[in-house]
């Protein structure tokens, strides 16, 4: 366990794991400051994933790939908008409908493409480049370099999102409009703010960041779309923006941990430890419970008009 | 409700939708048209249908109740599971093959109740004392109980059957399981669940708890002034919500005759299609729930033709959609509400 190569593999594999986190949380957590919950992004991330991988195999470019899924994202969660923000439907259940559609179009989507073809074997064309092929020379620093390049593009672009969502939310005007409108939108409506234009560009946000971290689980993890492959890796998301207590280092900070409980599944394993793998499975869920039922006061942090429908 | 035109309206939409998706899979629609006539005309397609039904109209009800109270239970696949598993151990682990009926058929179901009841307080406890969302919490304890039951079907020492290769359970003595009526997928379970939706109406309607339940889904703060106990009665919902679905696994798997690898999977999410289908009300949950037994049915129908039947999840999907945007409102959350 004191092996260097072993720390460094791990944190490596921690932040590769936490990139999707990371992003489908950042978008989360954009929606969720404007008062918008979205159950959805589960399927948010499914399409994502499917419209992703499959963009990527027909044009050779992961490049490609990851504009689809942010358009699939940014189409999904406008289904949502129009619900929750046009007919002010329950934001639960429209995202729960959300879901329902995501999963049946994407994944009849992928009944229909793969039929005749096998879409598996060797797809290295269109995964997403390691960040260490494109700036050979920063792997040569210590510790960090091959902790850092090896990593995708993605990885980096998720990692450097948190500052600027962070700077986004807390230091910018238009933020601070945000935070407003999930604090009090009828305030925020007085002092001239347009309440459902402000979640709707939210809305947009979050399925961008919500289609590419599905993106990643098909450019990047693996290299063919499975049913079902996010796992609920959308639903803990949603539970890492609550452990943050909504505020952006906090959540990537919880992302990074339940990243490590899906990295730490892959090593007990490796390392031959006589624990069932189905017991395994159940790790990042079990330990999404756990955390949050440790770590909640009374006051979570919550946007106080989270959830709740807007009349102008 | 006010134009009636709607209703041929979306089911004449949904049947063309269906087409077009039939068609870009390749399929003849009048293949599949035809495979669905000829089905439909076995006896044991509309076992099937009630046997599935069955499970969703149990769920669906679930749904309803934890609705109505005001709770996000989503978990009544979790909960289902639960049941399930509670089930099969006590008809592997502790009767033997000499059981009769009469005891080990009631306690079976009692088991898989109190188990979905005990997995469903999971989050209503941490919901109450923690304020942990019990949206959360529900859809992790559904992922859970999915690999829980994976895990206790891989190895002999818990229920796998001994000396099998399968991922299962072992099969219950013949006296443990539901009789099908004629060969067909139809059991006696499918019998109760109307009787449970007529007695939930009543409940729901007609008694002081069901009032003092649905007047804490429409205000909290003013049920809570009334004197109602709203933190006793939102655990008491979620414990009833986890029962019914849990009750729905235990029945699934008496049908079944053994715990297979993965039983009903996301009938817990499809049961809040049901419950909202039917406007949240107990016995509008059995034509609700037949409907979307039949779309079932019909769907693993036309998948042997080549149409994928996952389709069935837009579908769904779309129903809900369909159904927000004709302004069905949860309570609590009326168009004309000022936000608070």
């Amino acid at each position: 366990m004191s092996d260097p190569n072993f720390s460094i593999d791990l944190a490596a594999a921690v932040l590769r794991i936490g990139t999707p986190l990371i992003l489908a949380a950042l978008g989360e957590l954009i929606l969720e400051r404007s008062g918008v919950l979205n159950i959805g992004i589960e399927g948010v991330m499914l399409g994502g994933a499917f419209f992703g991988f499959w963009a990527g195999y027909a044009s050779g470019s992961p490049y490609l790939g990851a504009l689809a899924a942010m358009a699939v994202g940014a189409a999904f969660t406008l289904l949502l908008a129009a619900l929750v923000l046009r007919v002010r439907a329950d934001q639960i259940v429209a995202g729960m409908a959300l879901n329902l559609v995501a999963l049946g179009v994407s994944n009849t989507a992928f009944s229909i493409v793969k039929r005749g073809v096998t879409m598996a074997g060797n797809a290295d064309n269109f995964r997403a480049p390691k960040f260490g092929a494109l700036f050979p020379n920063l792997t040569q620093i210590p510790l960090l370099g091959p902790i850092l390049c090896a990593q995708s593009v993605l990885t980096w672009a998720a990692l450097f999102l948190v500052p600027v969502v962070w700077f986004y939310l807390q230091r910018s005007e238009r933020g601070m409009e945000l935070r407003a409108v999930g604090e009090n939108p009828e305030a925020a409506a007085a002092s001239g703010v347009d309440v459902r234009a402000c979640r709707l560009k939210a809305c947009l946000a979050a399925g961008l960041l919500g289609g590419l971290a599905g993106a990643c689980l098909t450019l990047e993890f693996a290299d063919t779309y499975a049913e079902r492959c996010t796992a609920g890796r959308g639903f803990v998301a949603l539970a890492a923006v609550v452990l943050g207590r909504y505020s952006t280092l906090g959540t990537a900070a919880a992302c990074l941990f339940f990243g490590a409980t899906f990295a730490a599944q892959d090593r007990f394993q490796a390392a031959g430890w006589s624990i069932a793998p189905e017991l395994l499975q159940m790790l990042p869920y079990a330990a999404t419970v756990c955390v949050l039922a440790l770590s909640l006061r009374r006051n979570t942090g919550a946007p106080a008009a989270l959830g709740k429908p807007y009349v102008r | 409700m006010d134009q009636f035109w709607v209703w041929p309206a979306a089911i004449l939409g949904l049947i063309l939708l269906v087409l077009v998706i039939v068609k870009l899979c390749g399929v003849e629609p009048r293949d599949a048209a035809a495979l669905m006539g000829r089905a439909m005309q076995s006896p044991d397609f509309w076992g099937e249908v009630a046997r599935r039904s069955a499970v969703l109209g149990l769920c669906g009800l679930s749904v309803v109740l934890s609705f109505r109270a005001g709770l996000f239970n989503i978990g009544a696949e979790g909960q289902l599971l639960a049941g399930a598993i509670a089930a099969t151990a006590v008809a592997t682990k502790i009767f033997g093959s000499e059981t009769p009926w009469f005891v080990g058929m009631p306690l079976m179901v009692l088991a898989g109740c109190a188990a979905g009841a005990c997995w469903s307080l999971l989050a209503g406890v941490l919901r109450v004392w923690k304020s942990v969302s019990e949206v959360i919490s529900t859809l992790m304890l559904n992922l859970i109980a999915i690999w829980l039951l994976r895990y206790v079907v891989s190895y002999p020492q818990l229920l796998q059957e001994p000396g099998s290769n399968f991922s299962q359970g072992a099969p219950f003595v013949e006296s443990l399981r539901f009789s099908r009526w004629g060969g067909t997928p139809f059991h006696t379970g499918v019998l109760l669940v109307p009787l449970i939706l007529a007695a939930a109406q009543v409940f729901l309607f007609m008694t002081r708890g069901g009032l003092a339940l649905r007047a804490t889904g429409l205000n909290p703060v003013a049920a809570r002034a009334c004197g109602i106990r709203t933190l006793r009665l939102g655990l008491l919902t979620f414990g009833a919500a986890g029962a019914l679905a849990g009750c729905a696994g235990a029945m699934g798997v008496m049908a079944q005759g053994y715990l297979p690898h993965a039983l009903f999977p996301d009938y817990g999410y499809m049961a809040i299609a049901v419950a909202l289908v039917a406007f949240l009300h107990p016995l509008a949950v059995l034509p609700s729930a037949l409907f979307f037994g039949f779309l079932e049915t019909a769907a693993s129908t036309t998948q042997t033709a080549g149409v994928p039947n996952e389709v069935l999840f837009a579908i769904q999907g779309l129903v809900i959609v369909a159904l927000l945007c004709r302004g069905v409102r949860l309570p609590g959350t009326k168009r004309e509400d000022a936000p608070a």
